[in-house]
């Protein structure tokens, strides 16, 4: 499994990098006033990094496996790609409306825009 | 639950036409603000909620009920299209596997329809299901956004911004965007909230979601989308200024590089939306006075054309012929005899409230008689009507039928009972009166032709030989023809039709004749009179009519032409497709009515002569009594009738008594002078087909 965190999951690691040992239940109260998540929401993002083997939770109390340095240097990417299971609804007004374009496209409409001068 | 699904793919068709139009106006309005689709788009969804618009002359939708509520109980189920070549063509195909037969119990079209029904219900389950999975796990991901202050959220698990809530919309924003992107994301998804986007987006999907069996509205739901996107482009380049056309381009294109598939829209076509805005932001300009004149002109016209209903002005002929009826009973006034009645209606507008249909009209009712074949006009109406009508279980019944009164009330009632759309209509006169005339003209040529053409024919020559059969056109010398005051065509092989049957060979149909359905049928080796040629008797036709009846392996063509110099030609062919020809055109002679054939001078006291009787008007109410010196007579009822009564006669004071040798019938008569009266209270019943009355005149 690749070790990868999303800026926002990261905060939330440091909270238990920094105040590791903490109980899971003093985990929660401290992310609800730092991300302002709900209890079962930090309980589903620490049971996700537990499960890449970064953290460990025993009897409520949870420690890492993985210092900072450790986790960093093992990959660069800072965000976390994830596939969408299933769509977004239909009537999200969403920023973009696309089906992946492919890297020739990208590279085209990349040479268009740099090309393009004002005026012309 | 059948009658909402029925309105619906009603109002589905009809938003279907001015979706198609908005369609067709996409690329015109390339130059145009955007706004100016969206525009056109809230039409399309207007039809598609409202059931009710504003009706219109200048309505370019051909019509807004095309399946018609009663389809399930008809006799004859038909759509209404306002395309007469598609209703030409799938109405026969409906009428045919559809039509409720009475050997079945359930009627094919209610099945259809119920069916429809379920299966459209299971789809928007369907749909509304999906839909709320998806945005259910959808929060789920969410709940692990930050705020990064009102109303902007960071999600690590979103790989493409967004804005996503009804009434407290929220934007999110997934956590790898650069910060150079964000500013341009941003002032995006802020034109959207200012826009309301999110309100229209999802009632356009709510919309799909009702008509989702309608396949051009999910096209048109794409480019609703598509045009919502470059609207919102336009909007937030306005606000950042034509230096930010490059960085908002890239953001665009950094937000749909590589990341995994995601359909933020189901029917986002491949990349060409991204590729297509790119373009749009890279081209565009702030549009010109001009251009937002032309977008309001399309929009207003849009509306003025597609938004608007058709006038009521097709209604079904089982209501025609009802109108026809009622007009002819309300303006009988002056009509007799031989006088022929035309009515020509306009329908100005028609109003459905439940089973009741109100019917604006222009009225025409000309009398015309013939005099010496020639049309004149005896008297006439011109006027606006309205006729209210009932429907029950499919029969029309009056609710009222009015006319304005005349003088100084005329234009006051008008006014009062046409609605205000219609008075233009209804107060000139002028504007329907002389295609009407032309129309009860047309009627009153026709009505007399067909009437003169009925009587009874004898072959007086041939005038065409196909030249293939052996056989000789002599041979049909002497065969007679009746033909009746409805066209029916009968035939005898005997030349004194009163000692022999008719038969009935079919019905005749008028036709116009043309080269392809005449002159080509009679292009084998053909043996022609003198004088006569397949141009010169199509040239001189009057009337031409014709019936096809199946002989054994052949279908026989039968032509009746009526020239307009009186003379009557009767063609006959068979008809094999490619092979269709004509054999014979004989030239027909009108023989005299039996009525006068028969009046022969009586000897004085002797009763033997043949007496006959016509009543005038039916060429089939005639019939005949021979009495004969041995005591015998011969007693016909009617050329359709094959029945000839025998027996014998006897005299008693004035009173004529025969019995047939069967003594099953006696019919019995009174004698006066040269005639014999019949007497029907005396007289056996069967004398049927004839039109015999008691007081019937034989001479």
């Amino acid at each position: 499994m690749e070790l990868q965190m999303g800026a926002v999951e990261s905060r939330f690691a440091d909270l238990i990098w920094q105040n590791e040992p903490i109980s899971s239940s003093e985990l929660a109260r401290r992310s609800e006033q730092l991300l302002g998540w709900k209890k079962s929401t930090s309980f589903t993002v620490l049971r996700r990094l537990c499960q890449k083997g970064i953290f460990q939770n025993t009897d409520g109390v949870v420690t890492s496996l993985l210092t900072r340095q450790e986790f960093y240097a093992m990959h660069s990417q800072k965000y976390v790609e994830e596939t969408f299971q299933g769509s977004l609804p239909a009537f999200l007004a969403a920023f973009t409306m696309r089906k992946g374009l492919t890297p020739e496209e990208v590279s085209q409409l990349r040479r268009m825009v740099a090309e393009y001068e004002e005026g012309k | 639950m059948e009658a909402i699904f029925l309105k619906l793919l009603n109002m589905g068709i009809t938003a279907g036409w001015l979706a198609l139009a908005v369609m067709a106006l996409r690329p015109l309005l390339k130059k145009a603000p955007r706004w100016s689709m969206g525009v056109l788009w809230a039409f399309v969804g207007v039809r598609l909620v409202c059931p009710v618009s504003v009706k219109s002359g200048l309505s370019l939708i051909p019509s807004v009920q095309t399946i018609p509520q009663d389809i399930m109980t008809t006799n004859t189920p038909a759509i209404h299209t306002g395309i007469t070549a598609v209703n030409q063509v799938v109405n026969p195909a409906l009428a045919q596997s559809f039509a409720p037969s009475p050997v079945n119990s359930a009627n094919p079209m209610q099945i259809l329809v119920f069916l429809g029904t379920i299966i459209w219900l299971a789809g928007m389950g369907a749909i509304a299901l999906y839909t709320i999975v998806s945005v259910l796990r959808l929060r789920r991901k969410l709940r692990e956004a930050v705020p990064m202050g009102d109303p902007i959220w960071v999600c690590d698990r979103i790989t493409t911004p967004f804005l996503l809530g009804l009434f407290h919309p929220r934007i999110y924003l997934p956590s790898f965007l650069e910060e150079t992107d964000r500013t341009y994301v941003l002032a995006h998804e802020k034109a959207h909230l200012q826009r309301r986007d999110h309100l229209w987006k999802i009632l356009g999907f709510i919309l799909l979601a009702v008509y989702w069996f309608h396949p051009i509205l999910w096209v048109a739901y794409g480019l609703f989308c598509r045009d919502i996107e470059l609207a919102c482009d336009e909007k937030a380049l306005k606000a950042l200024g034509p230096a930010a056309k490059k960085p908002y381009s890239d953001a665009l294109i950094n937000c749909s590089v590589s990341r995994h598939t995601i359909a933020a829209c189901p029917l986002a076509f491949g990349e060409t939306g991204v590729k297509e805005r790119v373009k749009h932001v890279l081209r565009y300009k702030k549009p010109t006075v001009w251009a937002i004149g032309a977008a309001a002109v399309v929009c207003l016209a849009a509306a003025l054309f597609l938004l608007t209903n058709p006038m009521g002005t097709h209604i079904e002929d089982k209501l025609a012929d009802f109108l026809e009826e009622q007009i002819r009973l309300h303006n009988r006034s002056a009509q007799t005899g031989d006088n022929f009645v035309a009515v020509d209606y306009r329908v100005l507008d028609t109003e459905t409230d439940g089973s009741e249909t109100t019917v604006y009209l222009w009225v025409m009712c000309l009398e015309y008689r013939q005099e010496e074949g020639a049309l004149v006009q005896e008297a006439g109406a011109h006027i606006p009507t309205v006729i209210t009508v009932q429907n029950q279980a499919q029969t029309y019944h009056l609710v009222e039928y009015w006319a304005p009164r005349d003088g100084s009330y005329y234009t006051g009632d008008i006014q009062q009972k046409f609605p205000a759309a219609l008075w233009g209509k209804a107060l000139d006169g002028q504007r329907y009166a002389g295609e009407q005339e032309k129309a009860c003209r047309a009627k009153a040529e026709e009505h007399f032709s067909q009437q003169s053409l009925a009587g009874q024919y004898a072959i007086l020559d041939w005038i065409y030989d196909s030249g293939v059969y052996s056989s000789d056109p002599s041979m049909m010398a002497g065969s007679q023809y009746l033909i009746t005051d409805n066209l029916e065509l009968l035939d005898t092989e005997n030349e004194n039709p009163l000692l022999s049957s008719w038969h009935s060979v079919g019905q005749l149909e008028q036709f116009q004749l043309d080269a392809q359905n005449f002159d080509a049928l009679l292009e084998l080796s053909p043996i022609w009179r003198d004088g006569f040629s397949a141009q010169t008797l199509r040239q001189d036709n009057r009337s031409a009519f014709r019936l096809t009846v199946q002989k054994e392996e052949d279908t026989a063509l039968f032509y009746v032409l009526q020239q307009t110099d009186g003379a009557v030609y009767l063609a006959y062919g068979y008809e094999d497709g490619d092979h269709t020809h004509i054999r014979w055109i004989f030239q027909l002679n009108q023989v005299t009515l039996p009525g006068n054939v028969q009046a022969a001078p009586a000897s004085d006291a002797s009763l033997e002569k043949t007496y006959s009787f016509w009543d005038g008007e039916d060429i089939l109410h005639t019939a005949s009594v021979s009495l004969h010196d041995d005591g015998t007579f011969q007693f016909e009822f009617s050329p359709l009738s094959s029945y000839i009564g025998f027996g014998s006669y006897r005299q008693e004071g004035d009173r004529l008594i025969l019995e047939t040798q069967d003594g099953k019938f006696t019919y019995v008569f009174t004698i006066e002078q040269d005639c014999l009266i019949f007497d029907g209270e005396r007289s056996s019943d069967m004398v049927w087909f004839s039109g015999l009355t008691d007081g019937a005149r034989f001479v």
